[in-house]
């Protein structure tokens, strides 16, 4: 998991997805990492602010395909969608 | 050799000398306890001759709790066996000194060198000096090891026993040891860190047409420290044979390398093919390539990288196929379910039909939450803690499925903060739309209901402002809700931890406890019992007191209310309203 650390995320916010998720799900997303660097990245670029609380508890959603995430978001109004992931981050499941 | 071996064997032959007189202590005691007993025995009035500091010393070296207590009890006694005496009045003891008397008696009569309870003691003893004894002739025959048994052992006796001066020594002493011995330590497993040859891996890896040297370094070193030539060979080999292709990720290559071999490649790719999945699609779920390991308890990245689920993977294909779902579509949606223990896909599957989820809900889009749903740990406890949180709680859980794994714990935070804000709203502002934990969403027609940013707390703004000050720390206090009072809680908790794949068995809809409290089931949801407004999940209580009965605990009011408010959070006035309604039906204590 160190590449997440290279991406400025914190050993607390690493331990907490240990903790969070169960050891496949977490090889997995270690299997998909270049994938899931993608979609991090594009995530803080449209400023959704709940990047750790994603990771923490849909660490899952990494591992879909990039270029799928960003076509989705780009057919909603990606302003008022990532407003609403930031209050609640169920409301990524209307991509 | 010890560095110290002559002051280390003086300390010990001292503690040694120290369990003696305890021992010669615990003989002692046995004498004046056993005449006493005698005493009493023939008259407790005899009592009256003991001295309130005898009696003191007497009872506090009793093995009991509560000695504080016995010795005011026993004083008592004494005063009124005193006063009969002196003047001779008719005093009677109370019930409450009756029964400290026999305590004291029964502890009296427990010193006889031929009982158990003596016994034992000096038995304890004997075989602390034995142990001693033993530590000081591997110290003399140079056969002392600095483990870690040891180690303990010797802090054990002097760290908690001697004088500073000894301590100081001990530490000291005790110090270089550990390094000494941390030092053997490393140096042996430097020795085990290499065990493959470079070059040797070199040859097998060009065999295959794969690059070792321009492997990243940690992968390398993973290699020659766990790996086996033979059983890497054999693994390019069962690869190939199998039509893999080429494989480029140097994690899963390396992981593939170490963590399987070619038997468990050979089935698991003859079954998926069977099942029309090809070898390039398992190389994205690689873990089922390994081979199946129980899980560690820690994980370092080296355990992450080896855990392996062949097993599981292909008794949760039977299982996806058996629920009538593709195998295809939870790949595209959430293929980590593929590789999840299937004893927990099964059992979620089953929650995921009775609490009435659909997977129908979100094929179109590219996150469809349901599947993720069943990788939940606690999916009844979660869902329970909805349904009951708030009348929109199921609504809620039923637009974000994905909210069953996303919350942990039937306990957290963000449920206090529904309770409260659910509890604020229908008091204060009844006619506001605005008030209440959710907010709603028009998504293609659809009103899918969200919660408030003020209720989930994850946006960093308002991570440090808590809602209405709700913290872990005063979540009950700021909420009015108690810890309901059942009578054998513990063990009923002992009980339903200790059962983690419960069913909920037919009979138990036949249970005239559960029987009595049909008419409670809600109108609106077959899921909820509604007691004067407050939600209890009906799927929480069959299944809670099910279990209950399967495990020993008799069918009882007991178990029956213990069910009943299992993690239920509530106030007083909800905990009277709901067993106003259950006292109607049945006798509650």
């Amino acid at each position: 998991m160190d590449f997440l650390k290279d991406l400025g995320f914190s050993d607390e916010v690493i331990l907490k997805i240990k903790e969070n998720n169960s050891p496949n799900v977490i090889r997995q997303f270690i299997c998909d990492r270049e994938n899931a660097k993608k979609n991090i990245e594009y995530m803080r670029e449209i400023d959704i602010l709940v990047v750790d609380d994603l990771l923490i508890r849909r660490l899952e959603i990494f591992s879909i395909d990039y270029e799928r995430v960003r076509k989705a978001i780009e057919k909603f109004n990606a302003s008022v969608l990532v407003a609403l992931i930031n209050e609640d981050i169920s409301a990524i499941n209307f991509l | 050799m010890l560095t110290d071996s002559k002051k280390i064997i003086k300390l010990i032959e001292n503690e040694i000398g120290i369990l003696s007189n305890e021992i010669n202590y615990i003989k002692d005691d046995v004498k004046v306890y056993e005449k006493l007993y005698k005493k009493l025995s023939n008259s407790r009035e005899n009592i009256i001759d003991i001295s309130k500091k005898e009696l003191k010393e007497l009872i506090f070296k009793f093995d009991i709790e509560n000695k504080e207590n016995l010795f005011k009890e026993i004083l008592t006694v004494q005063k009124i066996l005193k006063m009969n005496n002196d003047y001779s009045s008719t005093l009677r003891l109370f019930e409450r000194n009756e029964k400290a008397f026999d305590s004291f008696m029964d502890e009296l009569s427990k010193y006889d060198l031929e009982s158990d309870f003596i016994k034992n003691k000096i038995e304890k003893l004997y075989s602390k000096q034995k142990e001693y004894e033993k530590l000081i002739q591997e110290i003399e025959n140079d056969k002392f090891k600095v483990n870690r048994k040891n180690i303990e052992l010797i802090e054990k006796i002097f760290l908690e026993n001697n004088s500073l001066e000894d301590r100081k020594l001990i530490e000291e002493i005790m110090e270089n040891e550990i390094e000494n011995y941390n030092d053997r330590i490393k140096k042996s497993k430097r020795k085990e860190e290499k065990k493959l040859a470079e070059e040797d891996l070199i040859q097998v890896f060009n065999k295959y047409d794969y690059k070792y040297k321009t492997m990243d370094e940690k992968y390398r070193n993973y290699l020659e420290k766990h790996g086996d030539l033979n059983n890497i060979d054999e693994v390019f080999s069962a690869l190939l044979e199998n039509d893999y292709p080429k494989i480029i990720d140097e994690y899963v290559l390396t992981s593939i390398l170490l963590g399987s071999n070619k038997s468990t490649i050979d089935t698991v790719t003859s079954f998926s093919r069977e099942h029309r999945l090809i070898p390039k699609s398992l190389l994205d779920i690689s873990g089922c390539l390994l081979e199946q390991r129980d899980e560690p308890k820690t994980f370092s990245d080296y355990d992450y990288m080896v855990t392996g689920s062949s097993i599981d993977f292909m008794r949760n294909i039977i299982t996806i196929k058996s629920a009538g779902l593709s195998i295809n579509y939870i790949f595209q949606k959430c293929r980590s379910i593929l590789t999840m223990p299937n004893a927990l896909l099964k059992y979620n599957i089953d929650l995921f039909n009775k609490y009435g989820f659909s997977f129908e809900y979100k094929k179109r889009g590219i996150i469809d939450p349901s599947p993720d749903a069943l990788l939940s740990p606690t999916f009844a406890e979660i869902c329970d803690a909805f349904i009951e949180i708030s009348p929109n709680g199921l609504k809620y859980l039923t637009d974000n499925l994905s909210n069953v794994k996303t919350v942990t714990n039937p306990d957290a935070l963000m449920f206090y903060n529904i309770y409260l804000s659910e509890k604020l709203s229908s008091v204060e502002k009844e006619d506001d739309p605005n008030n209440g934990p959710f907010r709603k969403v028009l998504e293609e027609n659809n009103e899918n209901y969200q919660l408030k940013a003020i209720i989930t707390r994850n946006r960093p703004d308002y991570r440090n402002t808590p809602y209405e000050g709700i913290t872990e720390e005063n979540k009950r206090e700021k909420t009015n809700t108690i810890e309901v009072p059942i009578k054998g809680k513990k063990k009923m908790t002992r009980i339903i931890e200790e059962n983690k794949y419960p069913n909920i068995s037919d009979s138990i809809f036949n249970n005239p406890y559960i029987l009595s409290i049909d008419k409670y089931i809600s109108e609106d949801s077959a899921l909820v019992y509604d007691f004067s407004g407050i939600r209890i999940s009906r799927l929480k209580v069959l299944r809670v007191y099910d279990t209950l009965l399967k495990n020993g605990i008799s069918n009882s009011i007991d178990g029956f209310m213990y069910a009943i408010f299992y993690n239920t959070i509530i106030d007083e006035d909800g905990y009277e309203k709901v067993v106003r309604c259950i006292k109607k039906e049945v006798e509650v204590r």
